[in-house]
């Protein structure tokens, strides 16, 4: 039973070896070997420096510190894994790691080729012989796994141009060098096995494609790879993506741009580096301004030249946004960017927008009173002193510029006053508690707040939703903020004064976490989480409560995270990082 | 209760006493718990059949205090969310867990009977005050149930007397009153309902509390069910509970609940539960202890008499082999199935009997007797099946799984070909797990199953 779980857990690397006469002296790179039609790369170099990374890691020792860690490490299953993996490093008489280091020494690739539409993975040894040993071992684990179960022979065998090659289903192995080579394909196989046999043909690592992706991945990267994106519009995959086109008006306003430059970029690299201090993931593809159509001019700026405005920083801070976006522009724009059903419904929501803007037309005269850098906050609220809503949710605001802010200041709060009081009408109808509006005005700064009113003999600690929400807007300057609670426009009201923090270069979008506040977030609904986690898992409360603690205490283990989208002079990069914390010195709050 | 076989009310009634002609064991015990609390474990099984009948049902009646309090705080958290849906999630899990299962089954039998659904209350708060309303008094006094679902809320909604004016009294809660709450058909007047309507005029919501707006009120005299006055207050539901109706109606409507199905109970049958229930100043509880402990419930007349709810299908399984599941997803399943909690079909509540099973529920009920114990999150006693199976019914073979398993879950026992048939799937080869999950599904596919 244990070898059929073994089988069943290497299932796709059914891989049995040849020992091949023809042993090269010096390794070949993965790309050394693939023919150049491959549309699809992905390499780690180092893969036995990766995972003792990765076991060494303070995260993962972070990690194996909590309960919930320790008590899935003695579940059935992990045991089982952990059975498996013994047998197989009895078999082949090293510990796993060390198996890594000597059996994929020269790295790990895995590549799709386009013409024979067939995946390939190359992992390449320090030597020639241990591959040889490796899968000379698994194929006996294989032919005794078979013979006790009563199964047929699992391996067939035969011979191509002197090479061993063995077949276990769909796949099929040889050894060239110190590479071991598995496919699903046969025909990639042999076209492999031909250049390598004739050393003829050009290779994948002479195609131009190739060596672009290799000079644009980020170096050093733990894993790096790329995507022959022109191969794969022609092929007719992914066509979506590939369209230029969201026609969606919030994915438009989240990755429009994007979308841009995947309809005709050649290519998308990835370069994923992991470190004791971050794990980065960046994307790129290359980028020409030219691209960009004149309804695309709103997400990148004229010229391309669009910036996002420094992040604001706000106490308790759970999310900060910033970014460039010429919302009017795009309103404007609706009619190249979408199709007929998307533009009636913006048609619509302009007509009844317009309502509430006294007749102003919503895309000339109100998105165009508004400059094209936004900054968004999420921040979590305490409710240490007043009133608790029983879920606890955080509050967000929007900070604008405005364009002719004395002229349209008035508008902007007689329409907040008017939604407030349509809010209340409608609310009382619904039984729903009543906003208070309120004013305060210091200097150049003023604000316009609504409170609900908790009803007399309302259970102070356990309010509804809706006391999340002190709909508030806030003017100071030419700067326009539009919060959902009155304490955070303040903050805001008096920070948006302050400029020149953490100006990324170029960056058209910048999106920074605080993963301690998101955990205090969950932390102040831990109540309705475990509730939850006992209805959906059928869990007791003592084991809902100790899921949702070792979820907390696993986020932890992250700092922050970022995501940015850079336009550089002939890349777009979009960058994904989170930053972890350091074991004796955990982010908390 | 056969029409060729009279039933003497006062044999019925009496206490059963074990004998070794009717000796008190595991099958009588299971019986028990199927129809008083939606089944029992092996484990349950054992020490009742060692205490004896009277003393399990004395159990069964008393209300555990320290389990309300945290039964109400679990619901508070839900709550906050505002969900109905998930308001029902809530009940499946306490229906799984309670320690007082005849007051969670009883909470549901009054949910049918003062039916209300959430589909147009809307309101998960109002829905959980009427919950609570019924579980406080679902085995207490049925008079001041009356009284309370009366002013309850989420029922004021349900049957558009959120408002009543003299000038248009509404009719809909005083035709229920009597029609489906106190006395059933044919013992009231159109009349009854226009007078009797006229006394609940200023009886109404604001801001989802109950308020009596006396400006609204009708002070003039009534005519009601032969009885004329002002009716103050709410004086005319103890004049409708005092009708000689009112009793037989709750009692008949309590035998077909715990005893049968069919036939109706006849009137002479009937009449003690319903004397007691007079004597009693309406003590639902004690007429749920007389017919729990009587002769006829222990009794063919009784026994697999009844065709179970989908409540009883799913939760009656989980909890026989002791099992915690995804209660928001069997919540959901339980509407599939016609029996959706908070979302009864129409103000009559749920037919029952044979209503539970046509072509399509008893596929449905198969179907979800196999998902629900192959669904991963399904645990039994906290582990998977095999381990359930060995260690705590000390279950190896096919032959002891399918006998332990029938005995749990099946009201009658099955011929010796099934019995076969059974082992033969508990024994084929394959892992434990799921060939101990096809016999319970197999049996979950038996007509045998669908009768309790």
């Amino acid at each position: 039973m244990l070898v059929a779980r073994i089988v069943a857990t290497v299932g796709p690397l059914l891989v049995v070896i040849s020992s091949c006469s023809l042993h090269a002296a010096e390794p070949r790179s993965a790309a050394d070997l693939l023919p150049p039609t491959v549309v699809a790369f992905a390499e780690m170099a180092e893969p036995a420096k990766f995972v003792d990374l990765v076991l060494n890691h303070p995260v993962r020792q972070q990690l194996d510190a909590l309960e919930g860690i320790q008590q899935a490490y003695d579940s059935p299953q992990f045991l089982q894994l952990k059975a498996i993996v013994s047998v197989i490093e009895a078999q082949l008489g090293k510990p796993w790691p060390a198996l890594i280091k000597s059996a994929a020494a020269g790295g790990v690739a895995v590549a799709v080729d386009a013409p024979s539409q067939g995946a390939v993975v190359v992992i390449t040894a320090e030597d020639h012989e241990t591959p040889a040993d490796m899968l000379e071992s698994l194929t006996n684990l294989l032919r005794a796994d078979a013979a006790a179960n009563g199964k047929p022979e699992p391996i067939e065998t035969r011979d191509y141009r002197g090479l061993t090659v063995y077949r276990v289903g769909e796949a099929r192995v040889a050894v060239l060098g110190h590479s071991l080579i598995a496919t699903n394909k046969a025909e990639l196989g042999q076209r492999i096995v031909d250049m390598h046999l004739d050393a003829s043909g050009e290779t994948l690592s002479q195609s131009d494609l190739y060596r672009r992706a290799r000079r644009q991945a980020a170096e050093p990267a733990s894993v790096w790879g790329y995507v022959d994106t022109e191969a794969l519009r022609q092929a007719g995959v992914a066509k979506e993506l590939f369209a230029g086109r969201a026609e969606n008006p919030v994915l438009e306003v989240l990755v429009g741009g994007i979308l841009t430059t995947l309809a005709k970029t050649p290519l998308v690299t990835i370069s994923v580096t992991l470190t004791e201090a971050e794990l980065k993931v960046d994307l790129g593809a290359p980028h020409d301004p030219a691209w960009v159509g004149e309804e695309r001019a709103y997400y990148y700026g004229p010229d391309g030249q669009g910036s996002a405005p420094p992040l604001l920083h706000v106490k308790d801070e759970l999310l900060a946004v910033s970014s460039y976006r010429n919302l009017s522009e795009m309103w404007l724009r609706a009619g190249d960017l979408f199709d007929e059903a998307t533009n009636d419904q913006l048609a619509q929501a302009e007509s009844n927008l317009a309502t509430l803007f006294s007749g102003k037309d919503f895309g000339e005269e109100v998105l165009g009173a508004i400059g094209p850098e936004l900054q968004f906050v999420v921040a979590r609220q305490s409710f240490d002193d007043g009133p608790r809503p029983a879920i606890q949710l955080p509050s967000f605001a929007l900070a604008v510029r405005l364009i002719d802010a004395e002229t349209i200041r008035p508008e902007f709060r007689r329409t907040f006053q008017s939604l407030i009081g349509f809010l209340n009408v409608v609310g009382a109808m619904n039984g729903q508690p009543q906003l208070d509006l309120d004013m305060e005005k210091s200097a150049d700064r003023q604000l316009i707040t609504a409170t609900y009113v908790a009803e007399e003999g309302a259970n102070m600690d356990r309010l509804p939703i809706n006391f999340n929400f002190s709909p508030s807007i806030g003017f100071a300057g030419d700067r326009l903020i539009v919060s959902s609670t009155k304490e955070l426009a303040k903050e805001l009201v008096d920070l948006v004064a302050i400029e020149g923090q953490e100006v990324p270069p170029r960056s058209n979008t910048w999106i920074q976490a605080d993963l301690a506040s998101l955990r205090q977030i969950l932390d102040d609904n831990r109540g309705q989480l475990v509730a939850q986690n006992m209805l959906s898992e059928g869990h007791t409360k003592e084991e809902a409560e100790q899921e949702i603690g070792t979820l907390l205490d696993i986020l932890r283990a992250g700092r922050d995270a970022s995501v940015r989208l850079t336009p550089g002079d002939d890349v777009l990069h979009l960058t994904f990082e989170l930053n972890f914390s350091r074991p004796e010195n955990p982010k908390t709050r | 209760m056969t029409e060729s076989r009279p039933i003497d009310p006062q044999w019925a009634w009496a206490e059963y006493q074990p004998s070794d002609e009717r000796p008190w064991n595991r099958r009588l015990a299971a019986h028990l718990f199927r129809r008083a609390g939606f089944g029992a474990s092996w484990e349950m099984l054992a020490e009742a059949v060692a205490r004896g009948p009277a003393e399990v049902v004395t159990d069964l009646l008393e209300p555990v205090d320290a389990q309300q309090a945290a039964q109400d705080a679990f619901a508070e958290a839900i709550l906050a969310g505002g969900d109905p849906r998930q308001l029902a999630a809530w009940w499946v899990y306490v229906m799984l867990q309670t320690p007082t299962p005849l007051l969670e089954n009883m909470t549901l039998f009054w949910h049918g009977h003062f039916a209300t659904s959430a589909e147009k209350v809307t309101d998960a708060r109002a829905m959980y005050a009427q919950n609570a309303l019924l579980r406080e008094h679902a085995l207490g006094s049925f008079r001041l149930l009356v009284h309370g679902i009366s002013r309850d809320p989420a029922m004021l909604i349900y049957l558009d007397s959120a408002t009543n004016r003299k000038a248009h009294p509404n009719e809909n809660f005083a035709r229920e009153l009597m029609e489906l709450f106190c006395l059933g058909e044919g013992n009231y007047s159109e009349r009854d309902v226009k007078e009797l309507a006229r006394c609940f005029t200023g009886w109404e919501l604001r801001r989802d509390r109950f308020r009596f707006n006396r400006y609204q009120h009708d002070n003039g005299d009534k005519t009601v069910l032969g009885k004329t006055g002002p009716f103050p207050e709410s004086d005319v539901i103890d004049h409708v509970l005092a009708q000689p109706a009112a009793p037989e109606f709750i009692a008949r409507k309590l035998i077909r609940f715990l005893v049968a199905d069919e036939p109706v109970p006849p009137d002479e049958l009937v009449a003690p539960i319903a004397g007691q229930l007079r004597a009693s100043n309406w003590d639902v509880g004690q007429a749920i202890g007389t017919i729990l402990r009587s002769n006829l419930f222990f009794s063919p007349y009784a026994i697999a008499r009844k065709v179970r709810s989908p409540v009883d299908v799913t939760v009656g399984l989980l909890r026989s082999l002791e099992a915690t599941t995804d209660a928001a997803r069997l919540a959901s399943e339980l509407g599939d199935l016609g029996q959706g909690l908070f979302y009864p079909p129409n103000v009559k509540g749920w037919d029952g009997g044979r209503t539970w099973i046509n072509s399509s529920t008893l596929l449905g009920r198969a179907n979800a007797v196999g998902r629900l114990i192959r669904d991963p999150k399904t645990r039994f006693r906290g582990g998977d099946l095999a381990t359930y199976f060995t260690e705590h019914l000390g279950a190896e073979t096919g032959e002891q799984v399918v006998d332990v398993l029938t005995q749990l879950t099946l009201a009658v026992p099955v011929s010796e070909p099934l019995r076969d048939q059974l082992i033969e799937v508990a024994e084929r080869p394959g892992p434990r797990n799921e060939r101990l999950a096809a016999v319970v599904h197999a049996l979950g596919t038996l007509p045998e199953f669908q009768i309790g």
